[in-house]
């Protein structure tokens, strides 16, 4: 007994990493960028290799948005290629063709990562949000990926209600888990507050946990962007659009602090609103980021993980300076 | 809408006019809960795009609009006939395409390199293969080395600018390859005389640039090259030009990446859609830069033009200002239709369209301030009217007259329309005046007297634009719908969106009878006469009264309802062949009954009053026969194998979802399904049966019978919390188990409650427990 107590003040704290999402087809970090990771001592790098959609004219599954990486900028980052597979790939993919998906999806996996500067890869996260209808399908494509590529570690991305409802969508079969905190509320409602973050809703969400059998990874929202509304309709989301961006007042009428009429049409962002128009600004706020991790730390079961954040641009760097992050990361 | 394509289809193959009439009066409806597939708008559209010019080489661009641009394959086709023309017209369309295909195309460059081999001998030896191609022949008795040389430089090109057609294959691109196939082609640029070669030289040097992403050589190579040859008509300078906007993009010249596209779209159908796909503008300064670019009013149009047909643009803007430049562009008469169709989307029916709801829950549809984007534009077509400027006045005076009848104001779109009936001498015009005034006049309708019935019947019956318009149908029979329904006949009503297999799967009594009051009348019309027929023509009469007397009867009034079903002539009289009589201790709908008899309801309902007259009459043996109607009752509800006397459609799946309001969804039912689940007339007799019955035997079955019938109460009860789906024994409360206790504490000694141990297993476990 003493022996035990003896050996239990001795365990060390849980490791915690942070890590970034990159999810644009060019990866060539900034020197902005860098600095950042570099403050946050973050060298873990999510790195969107490609989509998978189905085409319907070709009757298969295609690759789509591949990445381009300039090795230069990303010199002493682990990359973690993540492959993003719409749903509707698995609702339409035969039996039949999973084996030959997994043979391509594995290939252009390597292919890609000849741009890498260490050409090597330890782990490979797949992003799916699947279905009931989907579930069979997608969990036998990771278990095949899983036999044909042992040498990786695979993850998978998981949204809240898959924790929640974890005996009806399933746990898939792989390493670890990386849990996504955002893109909780219906972006299509037009009265939707902020459809990235909304802590109430994690509230609803924060149930299953000490039941849930796969280790799992944080992935808290860092981005923000425009919600554009056209009658009464939410027809286009423009990234990374803050107030700034609405401050003519001729142009623009602001409601309140995230609610803006268009006032004249006029071009914003490479989208021609026009008068009459609606947006909606979402943005994660540090407090509500600072309460979603409390809220996350007092239900996850304590072992190491990494803490990643979507995702990685200069633009949203000004919104979450690097010592507002750390202290994100002592919450954990 | 596909329903009615599917109708119009078969009235088409094998109805004739009457039965036409019938299957109109019946829609086929396509189940929204089953089989799956993409939602789509159920509304109705009257406007015919071929009020506009056929000449307008935009219009697919424009009219399509919900899946623009979406063929990459078909684009590519396009592009390839267009070059094939071009290569054509060069040789005077000496040449079947189909050579020029195999030799500008297909032909591997080992064969290229034939042909020029064999420009040099005396004496043509081309390969049989080649040797028939006529295009190849003339290549080599005229000694065309420039074209060989510059089609045996494409091939080289070929696997650095022509995607795999195999997606997850890499691009086979290599830079280096790619500057040496630029040098190579441009030293044969130099040697090439031809001005038609050397331009194509360009467009291919340009392209290769391109994707090496050379973007300052592209604009290096346009500017060196382009002086270097006459300038010719032809599609190949906009490919060029194409490549140069896409340099200029990359480069961040948006404005002038913009204003080329604009000129690719304006002028080169091939790369009209990639060039609207490239178009882009990032601010307000670009856009009034790439304006200033334009070298006319007409180019400045394309412009706004290009913008008006972005998903979800609000065209009017755009076609102020496209009228302000350029008022007889015809780009504005494609942006009016396209325009109209959007507000016909909105307004057109919306106040009796019968699918409203779901339009606004799946595309909301109408738009918010709908009304005031129809005044808008209304507005300006009243102004391009008054001002008399734009191309063709007569398609603006109907664009007036129609937005008059979707803003509601249906007398003065009578009006419009009848004084242009008189003047427009434009047969496609002419034609949609006449589809405008047959649409007006039944969204005019307030009331239907026997006169419009009439009327209605004729134009189903005789109507061209009726025939012709696939969404007519549906657009009359909504409007009547709720033009019946203000007036209290629900038997039309229903009628006009339903058939009688909706009516006899969740009855209607009120529909029920309004319908056979219809048919009983001698003085109804024809359209009456069509809505009581069937899709042969026959009275529906005994269908409606069959359904009439099986309501009754499922509501346990057998007296009552044997004198409506007694109203089914005998010989039309549907036979059944079940044993509502036969006693089973489990239930099984679907196992064969070997003592099976044949019956009519009439039979079976004149047999169960004679055991109930006996039953009351014979004391001695009354229990028995009380018995034998527990047991019909119990069979002919949705637990017993003879549901068929009480119910039309039985579905096992619907004990999944027993709800309170006992309607179900089906496929093909448009109002859902009513199953008849009520146990207590069943249960009545049984416990009538246990407390007359003197011997302990028959009691005992009728208590477990009265139980199965608590059972199913239960099940069927808001008190229910036992999962169908799982393989749970259920729990009623306490009120629900009164048979099974009297069954074990009254009756455990007789040989029943021994079968009834044996061979029902959850009253074995339920006796067994407590």
């Amino acid at each position: 007994m003493i022996c035990c107590l003896y050996c239990s003040c001795r365990h060390e704290p849980p490791k915690l990493t942070t890590a970034f999402y990159h999810w644009k087809t060019a990866l060539a970090l900034s020197q902005e960028e860098r600095t950042y990771l570099d403050s946050l001592k973050s060298n873990k790098l999510y790195v969107k290799f490609f989509d998978i959609d189905w085409d319907a004219q070709q009757q298969m599954a295609i690759p789509l948005a591949e990445v381009q990486v300039a090795a230069h900028t990303i010199r002493s980052l682990e990359v973690i290629p993540c492959i993003f597979i719409t749903n509707r790939t698995f609702k339409q993919l035969p039996d039949d063709q999973v084996e030959d998906l997994t043979d391509k999806v594995l290939k252009k996996i390597k292919e890609l990562a000849q741009q890498l500067p260490a050409h090597k890869i330890n782990e490979l996260q797949f992003d799916c949000d699947w279905s009931k209808s989907t579930r069979a399908i997608y969990f036998r494509f990771l278990e095949v990926i899983k036999k044909k590529a042992p040498e990786y570690s695979l993850s998978a991305t998981i949204r809240l209600h898959q924790i929640k409802f974890a005996n009806q969508t399933g746990i898939p079969p792989v390493e670890r888990g990386m849990l996504m905190c955002y893109n909780m509320g219906d972006v299509d409602k037009v009265d939707t507050p902020n459809s990235i973050f909304d802590i109430n809703i994690l509230k609803q969400y924060l149930e299953g946990f000490e039941n849930y059998t796969l280790d799992l990874d944080i992935a808290l929202p860092i981005f923000y962007w425009g919600v554009l509304i056209r009658d009464n309709k939410v027809i286009k989301l423009i990234n990374n659009l803050d107030s700034e961006a609405l401050s003519d007042s001729t142009l623009f009428a602001k409601k309140d602090a995230i609610h803006f009429d268009v006032l004249k049409s006029t071009y914003l962002k490479g989208y021609y609103l026009y008068e009459g128009d609606e947006l909606r600004l979402e943005r994660v706020s540090f407090q509500d980021l600072s309460a979603g991790a409390y809220l996350m730390k007092n239900v996850l079961p304590q072992y190491d993980r990494t803490i990643s954040y979507y995702h990685l641009d200069t633009t949203t760097i000004k919104y979450y300076p690097h010592g507002k992050m750390e202290k994100i990361y002592t919450i954990f | 809408m596909e329903r009615w394509r599917r109708y119009t289809l078969y009235f088409k193959t094998t109805c004739s006019f009457f039965l036409g009439m019938m299957l109109v009066l019946m829609p086929v409806k396509l189940s929204m809960a089953c089989g799956g597939g993409d939602y789509e708008f159920l509304g109705y559209s009257f406007l015919d795009v071929n009020v506009l010019n056929k000449e307008y080489e935009y219009a697919p661009y424009f009219l399509t609009f919900s899946d623009l641009y979406q063929n990459l394959e078909e684009t590519k086709i396009v592009q390839q006939k267009d070059n094939l023309g071009e290569w054509s017209d060069i040789f005077c369309g000496m040449f079947p395409k189909k050579d020029l295909r195999q030799i500008i195309y297909n032909a591997a460059i080992s064969d290229l390199k034939l042909i020029r081999t064999a420009t040099a001998r005396e004496k043509s030896n081309l390969p049989a293969r080649l040797s028939q191609n006529v295009f190849a022949r003339h290549l080599v008795a005229n000694k065309c080395v420039e074209t060989i040389n510059y089609l045996i430089f494409t091939r080289q090109c070929q696997p650095h600018v022509v995607a795999s057609s195999n997606s997850w294959e890499a691009p086979k691109r290599d830079s280096v390859k790619m500057q040496k196939l630029i040098e190579a082609g441009e030293k044969n640029f130099k040697k090439t005389k031809s001005n038609y070669i050397r331009m194509r030289y360009t467009y291919q040097l340009v392209r290769l640039a391109h994707y090496s992403k050379n973007y300052e050589q592209v604009l290096d190579l346009y500017r060196y090259l382009i002086p270097k040859f006459d300038k010719q008509e032809s599609i190949i300078n906009y490919w060029t030009l194409g490549h140069r906007a896409g340099a200029l993009r990359a480069l961040g010249q948006r404005a002038e990446a913009a204003y080329l596209y604009s000129l690719i779209f304006q002028y080169c159908p091939s790369k009209r859609e990639s060039a609207f796909r490239s178009f882009y503008i990032k601010t307000d300064q670009e856009w009034d830069d790439c304006m200033m670019l334009c070298k006319s009013d007409a180019e400045r149009a394309t412009l706004y033009t290009i913008r008006a047909n972005a998903v979800h643009a609000k065209s009017i803007e755009e076609m102020e200002k496209i009228y302000k430049l350029d008022p007889e562009n015809e780009n504005l008469e494609l942006l009016l239709v396209k325009e109209m169709m959007k507000v016909e989307k909105d307004l057109l029916g919306l106040e009796f369209n019968d699918k409203r709801k779901y339009n606004k829950r799946n595309f909301n549809i109408p738009r918010k301030d709908s009304g005031k984007y129809l005044l808008r534009l209304h507005e300006f077509v009243r102004k391009c009217i008054k001002e008399d400027k734009v191309g063709h006045p007569d398609l603006w005076a109907v664009a007036d007259g129609y937005l008059e009848f979707l803003g509601g104001d249906f007398y003065a779109a009578e009006n419009t329309f009848a004084n242009l009936r008189k003047t427009i001498d434009n047969k496609p015009l002419q034609k949609q005046l006449e589809t405008f005034q047959l649409a007006l006049k039944i969204a005019s309708m307030e009331t239907v007297d026997n006169e419009d019935e009439m009327e209605i019947f004729n134009i189903i019956a005789t109507n061209e634009e009726f025939k012709s318009h696939e969404d007519f149908p549906d657009f009359l029979y909504d409007k009547l719908a709720k033009v019946y329904t203000a007036a209290g006949e629900k038997g039309k009503a229903f009628r006009c969106h339903h058939n009688i297999y909706d009516l006899a799967m969740s009855p209607d009594m009120e529909v029920v009878e309004d319908l056979i009051e219809i048919e009983e009348n001698p003085d109804k019309n024809r359209f009456e006469r069509a809505m009581v027929a069937d899709e042969n023509g026959n009275s529906l009469r005994n269908k409606l009264i069959d359904i009439k007397g099986t309501i009754i009867f499922s509501q346990f009034k057998p007296e009552a309802a044997l004198k409506i079903l007694k109203g089914v002539p005998a010989t039309e009289r549907k036979v059944y062949t079940f044993n509502p009589f036969h006693e089973s201790i489990n239930d099984c709908v679907h196992c064969e009954v070997h003592d099976t008899v044949s019956y009519t309801k009439v039979d079976l309902i004149e047999k169960m009053l004679r055991l109930e007259y006996e039953g009351r009459a014979d004391l001695e043996k009354g229990a028995e026969y009380f018995y034998e109607l527990g047991l019909a009752y119990y069979n002919m509800s949705y637990f017993g194998n003879a549901w068929e006397a009480m119910d039309y459609y039985r579905s096992g799946n619907n004990w999944y979802y027993v709800n309170d309001e006992n309607i179900y969804d089906a496929a093909g039912l448009f109002l859902g399904n009513k199953e008849t689940v009520n146990c207590e007339r069943a249960l009545h007799y049984f416990e009538t049966t246990r407390l007359l019955s003197k011997s302990k035997e028959l009691a005992a079955r009728a208590s477990f019978m009265a139980a199965k019938c608590q059972l199913n109460m239960y099940y069927i009860s808001k008190d229910c919390n036992y999962s169908r789906r799982g393989n749970k024994m259920p729990n009623p409360p306490e009120k629900y188990r009164t048979y099974f206790n009297y069954l074990k504490k009254d009756y455990a000694d007789t040989n029943f409650y021994q079968q009834a141990m044996k061979e029902c297993k959850y009253f074995r476990a339920f006796s067994l427990r407590e």
